[in-house]
Order: structure tokens, then sequence, then C-alpha cells
């Protein structure tokens, strides 16, 4: 059984911060380890959240 | 020559000797303007603060050693220009400890339906984390800076740029989640009724 990935590392992964054997390896993984796929799906509709929050910032309005 | 007329003529002037680079500095507008928005949430705040950031890497041109780096250097002024704008405010000497009147006053996140439900709502919660962290987590998801280039736009060590992301993205994610389910009761209650 391997060792439970850290949140760092999946932070590291979806921020393409893993070096490309780091990232199969993982990927590998998420194939037979559903709960891993989870938390790495939930990580990424976060970022995608922030994303849409600030695509289209509000402007000043009030001011030339 | 007229003072205005003289004016525009020097303003003509330095654009044409610096034109590959005022351009440069320009086209960064609206990227600085999304993070400084997504730092302080203030509209008119967050113009300030591009604006002082522009005017500040335009005099300092001649620091910039890697054009590469151009929009990396920008917002690393634009942290110094935010720094001192809330040292000018009150004392602080810590971001990561401090809180600002936006995460104390901000309305906790609420019902998260529609689109315009989500981004208020996730506006709501990034505004009310600390601001060491939110700074970490819009530098990487928004722009998509590398940890390394947010550890030295932010001047900290990159050790704390991924211990704030990962306590940022933890409590975004508890406030959101929180959120969803109150939204769910309340559309479960409404159904009920």
């Amino acid at each position: 059984m391997n060792p439970a990935v850290s949140d760092e590392t999946l932070h590291a992964f979806v921020d393409g911060e893993l070096d490309v054997a780091e990232s199969e390896t993982l990927i590998a993984r998420m194939r037979t380890d559903k709960e891993l796929a989870q938390r790495v799906c939930s990580l990424r509709s976060l970022q995608s959240m922030v994303r849409l929050a600030y695509a289209e910032p509000p402007m000043d309005g009030g001011r030339a | 020559m007229n003072h205005l007329a003289r004016q525009a003529y020097m303003t003509l002037i330095s654009r044409f000797l610096f034109s590959s680079f005022r351009p440069g500095i320009e086209a960064h507008r609206p990227v600085l303007y999304r993070i400084a928005y997504a730092w302080c949430h203030d509209a008119a705040l967050a113009d300030d603060l591009v604006q002082e950031a522009l005017s500040r890497a335009w005099t300092r041109r001649a620091q910039l050693r890697d054009e590469a780096s151009l929009k990396a250097w920008m917002v690393s002024i634009m942290n110094h220009c935010w720094l001192d704008h809330l040292r000018s405010r009150r004392d602080f000497d810590d971001v990561e400890d401090w809180q600002d009147e936006l995460e104390s006053g901000a309305d906790t996140p609420d019902v998260c339906c529609n689109r315009e439900q989500v981004i208020a709502c996730v506006r709501a919660a990034v505004a009310r984390l600390p601001l060491g962290q939110r700074q970490v987590l819009t530098l990487v998801d928004l722009e998509e800076f590398g940890y390394a280039e947010v550890a030295a736009i932010l001047d900290i060590p990159i050790g704390t740029v991924m211990s704030r992301l990962s306590r940022a993205r933890a409590s975004l994610k508890m406030m959101l989640d929180t959120a969803m389910q109150q939204s769910a009761s309340r559309t479960l209650l409404r159904s009920v009724k």
C-alpha cells in the first residue's frame, strides 16, 4: 500500500510544479485510487472557481 | 509653444524614445488590476495601486535586468505599493498575522447557486483569507506564477509560499463547502414548504 499523498504534493501537481516523472507516477495512481482522483478534482474545481471570480473584476465606475 | 502643447510634445518624444518599454508596462495594466482587486476587493483602491505601480515601474525601468521577467517585476513593485498603503493606515509587522478590515468586516460567503452568486461567494471567501495567504493564492491561481516566482515577488521563502497556499485552499474549500451546504438546505426547505 502506498503512503497517502500529502496536500502539498497535490497542490504542486495541479500547479504544474512537479517534474514529469513525479506527475506520471501520480497520474498512474489516480487511475486506481478513486479518493486521490477526487481530491485532485476538487482542487481543480476550487482553482477554476477562483479564476471565474476574478475573470472580470469590477471597474471603478465612480472616476474617470 | 504654450505649456500644454509643450507637454504633449515631450510626451510624444518620450513615447518615441522608450517605445519598446512603455507599451510593455502599459500592457500589464489589466493583469495588475485583476491582482490588485483580488487583494483589496476595492475598485478605487485597486486603480490607485495599479497607477502607482505603473509609475514606479516607469521611474525604475533601469533596474529591470531581464525583459522576460517584466510581469513578475511589476507585480513585485505593486506588492510594495500595497504594503506601503497598509503601513500608512496603521502599524503592522507581518502580513501573515495581519488581519485587515476586509477579513473581519466581509460578509460570510452566502448562498452559491448561479454564476453571479458563485462569483460573489468566492470573492467573499477570498476576502476573508489572511492577507499573506490571499496574495499567494491569487498569484498562483489567477496568473499561474510558479512557486519560485511567487517567492521572489513577495520576497518570502518558497516553503512559506507552499504552506500559505495549502492553508488558503483548505480554508477556501471549507468556507465554500459550508456555503454550498447552506444553499442546498435552503433549497430543500423551500421545496418542502
